[in-house]
């Protein structure tokens, strides 16, 4: 199985969106991080430093931080250097995240993990401002790797809920504003459904994404599902984790093509390549398509 | 081979991690994926002076950003105590549990 995964090879498209999605969102995440990240700097607020060694928030390194990981969010949507711009976002919110406990979040977690990921294939391959880098298929390891990051992701959400504190609707009734126009007696067991909903909901995106049977039902309630998130949970902070959890979907409708390819993706430069054959059959695939 | 490596360690780091976050005592934890698994009330500070009254504060006056996966009994108490002098006495309310409770400057 994991010689058929590196082996194998998946049109650029879906992963060079991925990128583009994805700088959006590092770019709505450096937005909405910045205040609370400034206000480390005063004097009267608590830091919580990461590690011991964590750098001390200053007025410069706020700034430094945000502009880099705001030009390189910028950069890394147009595709140029993609790989070079996914690794600095990467690296500017691993800073933050170094240098204070309470700048971690899930949604800056995510960012971190598809930066790195998409960098160990070619995410400017599509898509991008420097079309002789265009090819029309790219290696699949990585696509399976960002599949599996997103079932993982469902997987550990769903399971960390199953708990009373959970189940018992509390996060609903703190979080939802629009459930006041209930009735009082309908709240309790509405919340509770809510909250039992949301686990098997997570726990079933988690393997059937993965089913060809399921795959499109499963991703229409997932659609709606984030969806439904953004819109009943405000603030709009939470709308980059559904962008980025929503961006890796069209990965799970992409049949891997094996006959014969060797894998095509690399782990060095965005125009290097695994030996002369591949390099070859990279050039004879990519012709038809009319992208090389 | 070298690719194939790859492949496996990271995901293992990706079942790895999370996993290991899930096994932990202190939840929430981070890079758990634990998106609001276990709710809690907000925290509350409330900040006394040597008789007792409660000082003009606001718990967002001394935390710019609210975690649940931060341990604040742990480093709220004694921060508020460096930079409010007249301060006596740090009363946490609500968070995660382990969290309440009263502490002398």
């Amino acid at each position: 199985m994991l010689s058929s995964i590196v082996g194998a090879q998946v049109g650029s498209e879906p992963t060079a969106v991925i990128r583009v999605l994805l700088g959006t969102a590092a770019l709505w995440i450096a937005t909405v991080s910045r205040p609370a990240f400034h206000e480390l700097t005063y004097p009267e607020v608590l830091n919580v430093p990461t590690f011991a060694f964590s750098p001390t928030p200053t007025a410069a390194l706020v700034q430094l931080t945000v502009a880099v990981w705001i030009c390189a969010a910028a950069v890394l949507i147009t595709g140029i250097f993609a790989r070079a711009a996914a690794l600095t976002v990467a690296g500017a919110g691993t800073l933050m995240a170094a240098t204070d406990l309470q700048m971690i979040s899930n949604h800056l977690t995510l960012m971190i993990a598809l930066c790195l990921l998409i960098t160990l294939g070619r995410p400017g391959a599509a898509l991008s401002a420097r079309p002789s880098q265009h090819t029309a298929f790219v290696a699949y390891w990585p696509v399976f790797l960002l599949k599996v990051q997103l079932s993982t992701l469902y997987l550990f959400t769903s399971v960390s809920k199953i708990n009373a504190a959970w189940l018992s609707g509390l996060a609903f009734r703190n979080s939802v504003p629009h459930l006041v126009l209930l009735p009082d007696r309908m709240v309790g067991p509405v919340t509770v459904m809510l909250a039992v909903t949301s686990v098997v909901i997570e726990l079933s995106l988690a393997f059937a994404l993965w089913l060809p049977r399921v795959r499109a039902a499963a991703a229409m309630v997932g659609f709606v599902f984030h969806v439904g998130i953004i819109v009943a949970m405000p603030p709009p902070a939470l709308a980059p984790f559904g962008l980025m959890a929503l961006a890796l979907y069209p990965l799970f409708f992409q049949e891997p093509r094996t006959a014969g390819a060797p894998p095509i993706g690399d782990v060095g430069g965005d125009g290097a390549r695994v030996g002369g054959q591949a390099q070859g059959q990279r050039s004879a695939s990519s012709a038809p398509a009319g992208t090389g | 081979v070298r690719i194939k490596v790859i492949v496996v360690v990271v995901v293992a780091l990706q079942v790895g991690i999370p996993a290991m976050a899930l096994l932990r005592e202190d939840r929430p934890s981070p890079l758990g994926w634990q998106m609001y698994a276990w709710p809690s009330p907000p925290l509350e500070v409330l900040v006394l002076d040597a008789d007792g009254d409660p000082l003009d504060r606001e718990t967002s006056d001394y935390i710019g950003r609210y975690r649940l996966e931060v341990p604040y009994h742990q480093h709220l108490p004694a921060h508020v105590c460096e930079v409010e002098p007249e301060a006596h006495t740090v009363v946490l309310r609500g968070g995660r549990p382990g969290t309440s409770g009263q502490h002398r400057c």
